[in-house]
């Protein structure tokens, strides 16, 4: 889901079999002007930056504003 | 000649336009920041309590602009958070601890190391580390705030936030413990 002028939208990304959650971990990607987009939003990153070994599950948080500036945010809930 | 300087003065207008609502956005932006911390944590209701991630933020460099970025992550039933934290440095560190400083609180922990790779200018450091959450919670009603890492052969890295930046973030980490306290099942 994407605004034209102003986005701020969280949604999920994937869920497994496993519970207990105890860590999150996020990774990043960046756009600007939708011309230059750079970053790792990748689920091995937000995992290994959250030191987590066992994914519960994983949402997504994106940004926009005009289209000028987007980033892209993937956090990953897990043990 | 004064069709070319109509176009000047046109293309004058544009940028201007341009250049307001680029300003009228990020105000915007920034006011809505202000005022809603759902953007600042996400929650997850786990079989032993609520786990809070608050999202890593920045605005801390040290005197040699090293960047450093950290995130909290909170289970409810839990009397402690984790701290990770990432360090850029042109150097590999060796971090030994975590302290955090405030007006009246000064704490630290002894940290793990996560993970340490090459980012092309420097060296990137991830680590973890543990805190009460009192302690946090007193560190952020502080009205300035210093992090300190200490190395074991770069001595300690300072960073501290300028003090308008502290300030909001000091408000909206406030809040967001508030949430969380006032979540708690009571006794």
């Amino acid at each position: 889901m994407i605004g034209t002028i102003y986005t701020d939208v969280k949604g999920p990304v994937a869920v497994t079999g496993n519970s207990n959650s105890t860590k999150a971990g996020s990774a990043e990607a960046t756009s600007i002007l939708g011309l230059f987009a750079t970053g790792d939003a990748s689920i091995q990153a937000a995992t290994t930056n959250g030191n987590i070994s066992k994914i519960h599950h994983v949402d997504h948080h994106s940004t926009s504003i005009l289209g000028i500036f987007s980033t892209y945010k993937i956090t990953v809930y897990g043990e | 000649m004064s069709k070319i300087s109509l176009n000047k003065a046109g293309i004058k207008a544009s940028f201007r336009r341009l250049c307001f609502c680029c300003l009228f956005f990020f105000l915007l932006h920034s006011g809505l920041q202000a005022q809603k911390i759902s953007k600042y944590y996400s929650s997850s209701i786990q079989e032993n309590g609520i786990l809070y991630f608050i999202e890593g933020r920045e605005g801390f460099k040290t005197d040699k602009k090293d960047k450093f970025l950290y995130d909290l992550t909170y289970l409810s039933t839990n009397d402690s958070l984790t701290l990770n934290f990432t360090i850029y440095n042109a150097e590999v560190l060796r971090v030994e601890q975590m302290e955090l400083k405030g007006s009246s609180i000064h704490t630290s922990s002894p940290v793990s190391k996560i993970f340490v790779k090459d980012d092309g200018k420097g060296w990137e450091h991830r680590y973890t580390s543990t805190f009460s959450f009192k302690d946090l919670q007193e560190f952020y009603s502080s009205e300035t705030a210093m992090f300190i890492i200490q190395t074991k052969k770069h001595g300690q890295i300072l960073l501290q936030p300028k003090a308008r930046k502290w300030k909001k973030q000091a408000s909206i980490f406030s809040r967001i413990f508030q949430m969380i306290v006032a979540n708690r099942v009571e006794d």
